[in-house]
C-alpha cells in the first residue's frame, strides 16, 4: 500500500536551465543556417554560378558519371541523358523549388492563420464554417485531390503555387484557432476589448503577435512538407513541366534512368533532403528556445 | 522559556540555484516551538516562510535541486537527517500540514473518507471497520454536517470551507503533536475563514498539538497565535509575543507593515505610510542589513554589517542594530538610504 | 441619494444570466440597481461568487445583459452600435485583477498605455509621448519606464501600468476589478495611496470592486454589499462600515480580523454570527437568498424576496431586509476614530 503523503502539493520554485538537449547548441544552428543559406544564394544567383549552359546538350558525353571530365570541363554530378551538366541543373532547380515552396508556404500560413484566428475568436458561424472547411479538406486524401486539381486545370507553376497551400493550413487553421481559444480569455484581450478595439484590431495587435512563436514553428515544418509535395508532384508529371526546372523534376526524369544513372536521382532528392532537413533543424532550435512567448 | 522544546529550528539555511544564481530563500532561520503553543510566521511573498515549513516536512519533490543546511530538531532527531522511511513516520503522523488550496490537496476522484482513512490505516495500522469508525469521530470533530451521508462523497462536492475541513481532519487524523497550517485561509472567503481559524484554535486545545501558522494576514496572526516570527528576505527580522508585534512591534519592517495594513476603523481619507521599495530576494550574497535599502532609521553600520537576532527582553529579538543603538531612531519619514540604481523605489 | 439627475451611470434591475451546460442556467445579477455621480466612488463588496465582477463586466458590456438596462452618460449601453460603444469606450476604463495577465507581454510599456489613444485617434507623435509620459510619472513610474516590457516588472509596477493606461483617455469612470489584491502587502498600501491620490486629482467617478472590505473602506465614499447577485445593503462608507444592518453585512464586517488583541475572544463571536456558507450559485435559496445562514429568519424570509427600503430618510443608507428594523443593534464593530 502506497504510503499517504501530506496534503498539498509543495511549490518547486522554477529553475532555470540554459543547456538544452545535445544537437541544439549555437554552433549547430549556424551550421543550418549557412547550409540554407548557400541553397538561397543559388537560388538567387544561379544564373551565374552554373558552369555550364544547362541546355547545352552534348549527345556525346550523355549519361556521365560524376567527377567525368569531357572536352566541356569537370561535370561534378555528372550529365544527363542528354549531355547536359547535372550541376547546373541543379543550381538552377534551386530557384524554382524554393520560391514554389516558400511562396505556397506563405500562402497556406496567411490563410490558414486568418481562418484560425477568425474562427477562435469570433466563434458562432465563422468558427463552424471554418473549421468544417478545414475538417473536409483533411478528410481528404489532399495529395491525390492535388494531382486531380492540377490535371484538370494543366501543370503550371502558378496552379502549383495555388494548389498547394491547401495542403498545410487546415493544420495553421486548427492550431492557430485553439491557441486564439486560449487566449481569448486573458486579461489583456479583454483589456483591449474594454478600451475599444475592434476584433481585427486585436487578432492583429495583440493575438497574432503572441502567437508568432507558434506560427514559426508550424512554418518551418511546413516548408518541408510543402517542398516534398511539390517534388512528389513534378515527379508525376503533374507539377513543373520542362524548361522550367524544379529538384522534383529533376529526380522524375531521371527515375527511368535509375539502373545506369542513379546520380541524376539520388543527388537531386539529397539536396531536397538536406533543404527540409536544415530548415527542420533550424526550426528545431528555435522550438527549444521559445520561452514563455507564444 | 527553560522547558525543552518540542521542535527547533537551528540556523536552518534553503538554496536554489537558478539561472540568475544562488537565491536564498531561507538565510539563517532559528526559532522554538514549545508544546502546545502557537507560533505564527508571517512575512510577504518570497521571505521565505513557506520554504521554511516545507524544509521541516522536507516535503521538496525528488526533482528539486534545494541545498538545506542547518538542523531541525523534533524529539531528540535532526528530521533534515532522517532517511526516507524515517520521515513517512513523522509526516502525517508527528507533524500535520494544511496548505493553501484545499483543492489540489484532495484526490478528485477518491471518496474523501477513504482519504482521511489511508493515513489511518498506514500509519496507526487499524483494519478498515476501526478506521471508518475513527474518520467519522474526525469528521464530526471538524465540523462537517451529516458525516455518515458524506464520507462516501467526492471532493468536489464540497464547498472550499468544507474542503479545507476535510484536509485539516487528513492532517491532525494521527494526533500529530504540531499542526503546521500555511495560508491555510487565505484562498478562503472571509467569512468562512474565522470558521476555520475557529477550528483549528479549537482543535489545538482538544488535541494539546502544537500550531504554527504561516500568513501574510496580521488579523490572522492576532486571532490565533501567542508569539510571532516576522520574516523578511530570507530572514527573521523580529520574534516576539504577539501582544508586542501588534502594538507594532521594535523592528523597523514590522513597524512598516502594522502601518501600512489598511483597517476598517480608518477613516476614509486615512492615509497609509507605505514601505519604499519592493520586497527582497537575496541572491548570492548580500552585505549588511536586508532591509536598510526600504528602512527610515538606516544609517552607514546598516550598510555594510548584518545584525543577527539582537535580544531585547526574554523571548523578545529584532535583528536590527537600533537594538544596540537606539538614540539612532530617525524621526524622518523618508528612506534614509535610498539608492535609486539599487533598488526601485517604486514596486 | 436617490436623485439620479447627476448620475453618470445607471444600473437598472440588470440582470446577467450564463449557461452551465445545455439546460440550467445560472443567474449571476439578480436584478441590481445602482447609480454613480460623476466624481464619486462606488465600493461594491462580497465575497466569492456574489456576482460582482459580472456586474462590473456587464457595465462594460463585456457581457451581454439578460434583461434590465446599462445607461452611461446619458446613452443606454445595451443599444448601442457597436462603433457608438467604442466611442463611449473612451469615458469608461477599466484595471483589471490580475496586473500580469492584464499586459500584452509583446508590447513596450510605452505602446501599452498609449493604445487607447491610438484606437480613439485622441493623439499622436510627440503630443502622444508627452501624454504617456506624463500619465507614467502620474502613477508613480517615470517616462523611462516607457521602453520596458511587462515581464521586466514587478506586480504592483504592472498594475501602475494598467492604471496608466486607464487613465490615459481622461475618462469620465474607471472601473477597478480587484486591483490589489493580487499584489503583496506592501505593495498594496502604495497602491491605494497612488489611487487615493488620483480620486483626489482627476475628478473622474470610480466604481470600486474588491472583497477586501478595509481596503474598501478607503478608497470608496458610498458602499454597496453583494450577496449571490443582489444588492443587499447599501449607504456611506463611513454609516455603512459603522453601523451596519444587514444580517450577511454585520457579518462580514464581523469577520474582518482586525489585528489587536482582542481578535481570538472575537473569534467566537464572528463565527456565530455567519454561520455555513455562501450556497451554490446552480441552487440558489428562495426568497431572500440569505435565509439559510441567517439568525433571524422568519418564515417569510424564505418565501419573499426583500427589496432594499431606506434606513433613515435620505441618509442614502438603504437595506434588503424584512426585519432589520427589529434586529437588535449590535455592540458597533468598527468605528471610525
Amino acid at each position: 500500500m502506497s504510503a499517504p503523503t501530506i496534503a498539498g502539493p509543495p511549490p518547486a520554485p522554477a529553475l532555470a536551465g540554459v543547456e538544452g538537449p545535445p544537437g541544439t547548441g549555437r554552433w549547430v544552428l549556424w551550421f543550418w543556417v549557412a547550409l540554407l543559406g548557400v541553397f538561397l544564394v543559388a537560388a538567387f544567383t544561379g544564373d551565374l554560378l552554373a558552369p555550364y549552359d544547362p541546355f547545352d546538350q552534348a549527345p556525346v558525353d550523355r549519361l556521365s558519371p560524376p567527377m567525368t571530365v569531357t572536352e566541356r570541363g569537370l561535370h561534378i554530378f555528372g550529365t544527363d541523358p542528354l549531355g547536359r551538366d547535372s550541376f547546373s541543373n541543379i543550381i538552377l532547380g534551386t530557384r524554382l523549388t524554393l520560391l514554389v515552396g516558400l511562396l505556397a508556404t506563405a500562402i497556406g500560413t496567411v490563410v490558414g492563420t486568418l481562418i484560425g484566428a477568425a474562427a477562435g475568436y469570433y466563434g458562432g458561424w465563422v468558427d463552424r464554417i471554418g473549421m468544417r472547411l478545414a475538417e473536409a479538406q483533411t478528410a481528404m486524401p489532399m495529395f491525390l485531390v492535388a494531382i486531380l486539381l492540377l490535371s484538370l486545370l494543366g501543370p503550371s507553376v502558378i496552379n502549383l503555387v495555388v494548389v498547394l497551400p491547401t495542403l498545410i493550413w487546415p493544420t495553421f487553421a486548427r492550431i492557430i484557432r485553439a491557441e486564439t481559444l486560449r487566449l481569448r480569455s486573458t486579461a489583456f484581450i479583454e483589456a483591449a476589448q474594454a478600451l475599444g478595439c475592434t476584433g481585427w484590431t486585436i487578432m492583429r495587435r495583440h493575438l497574432i503577435p503572441n502567437l508568432a512563436g507558434r506560427i514559426g514553428v508550424l512554418v518551418v515544418v511546413s516548408v518541408g512538407h510543402v517542398m516534398l509535395a511539390e517534388a512528389g508532384l513534378s515527379f508525376l508529371g503533374v507539377g513543373v513541366q520542362p524548361p522550367d526546372i524544379t529538384w522534383g523534376l529533376l529526380i522524375s526524369l531521371g527515375r527511368q534512368y535509375l539502373a545506369v544513372a542513379w546520380w541524376l536521382t539520388i543527388i537531386p532528392g539529397l539536396f531536397l533532403g538536406l533543404v527540409v532537413l536544415s530548415i527542420n533543424m533550424i526550426g528545431r532550435h528555435f522550438e527549444r528556445n521559445l520561452g514563455a512567448a507564444g | 522559556m527553560n522547558a525543552a522544546p518540542l521542535l527547533e529550528v537551528r540556523d536552518l539555511k534553503v538554496s536554489f540555484p537558478t539561472a540568475r544564481g544562488m537565491v536564498r530563500a531561507v538565510d539563517g532561520v532559528s526559532f522554538r516551538l514549545q508544546p502546545e503553543e502557537a507560533l505564527g510566521i508571517v512575512g510577504e511573498s518570497g521571505c521565505g516562510k513557506t520554504v521554511t515549513a516545507l524544509s521541516i516536512l522536507r516535503l521538496f519533490g525528488p526533482a528539486t535541486r534545494v541545498r538545506i543546511e542547518g538542523a531541525v530538531l523534533f524529539q531528540d532527531r535532526n528530521l533534515l537527517k532522517l532517511s526516507r522511511k524515517e520521515m513517512l513516520q513523522i509526516r502525517g503522523v508527528q507533524i500535520g500540514m494544511v496548505f493553501q488550496d484545499p483543492l489540489t490537496a484532495l484526490d478528485p476522484v477518491m471518496p474523501v473518507g477513504e482519504q482521511i482513512a489511508e493515513s489511518i490505516r498506514f500509519h496507526l495500522h487499524f483494519d478498515p471497520k476501526r478506521a471508518r469508525a475513527r474518520t467519522l469521530e474526525l469528521l464530526d470533530l471538524v465540523g462537517i454536517p451529516d458525516p455518515r451521508q458524506r464520507i462516501d462523497d467526492l471532493p468536489h462536492s464540497f464547498s472550499g470551507g468544507m474542503r479545507q475541513r476535510l484536509v485539516i481532519a487528513m492532517a491532525i487524523a494521527c494526533g500529530p503533536k504540531v499542526l503546521i497550517a500555511d495560508e491555510a485561509t487565505t484562498a478562503l472567503d472571509v467569512t468562512v475563514q474565522a470558521q476555520i481559524l475557529r477550528l483549528i484554535n479549537d482543535l489545538r486545545r482538544e488535541l494539546s498539538m502544537a500550531l504554527i501558522v504561516i500568513t501574510h494576514d496580521l488579523g490572522v496572526i492576532a486571532a490565533t497565535c501567542e508569539n510571532v516570527q516576522v520574516m523578511y528576505a530570507g530572514k527573521a527580522a523580529e520574534y516576539a509575543g504577539v501582544a508586542h508585534i501588534l502594538e507594532g512591534g521594535s523592528h523597523p519592517y514590522t513597524q512598516g507593515l502594522m502601518r501600512l495594513v489598511p483597517r476598517l476603523d480608518q477613516d476614509r481619507h486615512h492615509r497609509l505610510r507605505p514601505i519604499d521599495g519592493t520586497p527582497l530576494t537575496v541572491v548570492d550574497a548580500w552585505q549588511g542589513c536586508r532591509f536598510a535599502p526600504r528602512c527610515e532609521h538606516a544609517w552607514e553600520r546598516c550598510r555594510v554589517d548584518e545584525p543577527g537576532l539582537l535580544p531585547l527582553g526574554p523571548d523578545h529579538a529584532s535583528a536590527c542594530w537600533l537594538v544596540e543603538e537606539p538614540s539612532r531612531r530617525s524621526a524622518d519619514r523618508r528612506a534614509a538610504n535610498y539608492q535609486p540604481g539599487a533598488v526601485d523605489h517604486v514596486s | 441619494m436617490s436623485a439620479n439627475g447627476s448620475a453618470i451611470l445607471n444600473v437598472d434591475e440588470a440582470v446577467v444570466k450564463f449557461w452551465v451546460d445545455r439546460e440550467r442556467t445560472i443567474t449571476a445579477v439578480n436584478g441590481v440597481s445602482l447609480h454613480i455621480a460623476a466624481g464619486e466612488t462606488l465600493g461594491l463588496v462580497g465575497e466569492s461568487g456574489c456576482g460582482k465582477s459580472t456586474l462590473g463586466r456587464a457595465i462594460l458590456r463585456l457581457v451581454e445583459l439578460y434583461s434590465g438596462s446599462v445607461s452611461f452618460l446619458g446613452k443606454g449601453i445595451g443599444s448601442l452600435a457597436r462603433s457608438d460603444l467604442r466611442r463611449l469606450r473612451r469615458d469608461l476604463a477599466v484595471v483589471f485583477q490580475d496586473p500580469r495577465g492584464s499586459l500584452d507581454p509583446r508590447m513596450r510599456v510605452g505602446d501599452i498605455v498609449a493604445e487607447p489613444l491610438r484606437v480613439h485617434r485622441l493623439a499622436s507623435g510627440a503630443e502622444l509621448d508627452r501624454r504617456v509620459s506624463s500619465l507614467l510619472e502620474q502613477v508613480g513610474l517615470g517616462a523611462e519606464y516607457a521602453k520596458r516590457r511587462p515581464t521586466e516588472l514587478s506586480g504592483g509596477q504592472q498594475q501602475r501600468v494598467g492604471i496608466a493606461r486607464a487613465l490615459v483617455t481622461k475618462p469620465r469612470l474607471v472601473i477597478l476589478d480587484e486591483p490589489v489584491s493580487a499584489l503583496d502587502v506592501s505593495v498594496q498600501a502604495q497602491v491605494i495611496n497612488l489611487l487615493q491620490g488620483l480620486q483626489r486629482e482627476l475628478g473622474a467617478a470610480f466604481l470600486f470592486i474588491a472583497h477586501n472590505l478595509a481596503v474598501v473602506r478607503h478608497l470608496s465614499d458610498r458602499v454597496a454589499v453583494m450577496y449571490l447577485g443582489e444588492i443587499v445593503e447599501e449607504g456611506s462608507s463611513h454609516g455603512l462600515f459603522a453601523r451596519p444592518r444587514h444580517p450577511y453585512t454585520r457579518g462580514l464586517v464581523a469577520s474582518v480580523l482586525r489585528p489587536d488583541l482582542e481578535a481570538p475572544a472575537r473569534l467566537e463571536e464572528v463565527a456565530r454570527l455567519t454561520p455555513g456558507e455562501v450556497p451554490s450559485m446552480l441552487d440558489p435559496p428562495t426568497g431572500c437568498k440569505y435565509h439559510t445562514r441567517c439568525l433571524y429568519v422568519q418564515d417569510i424570509c424564505r418565501i419573499e424576496r426583500p427589496l432594499l427600503e431606506e434606513v433613515a430618510t435620505t441618509s442614502g443608507h438603504r437595506v434588503a431586509c424584512h426585519f432589520w428594523k427589529s434586529i437588535p443593534d449590535p455592540i458597533p464593530i468598527a468605528r471610525a476614530r
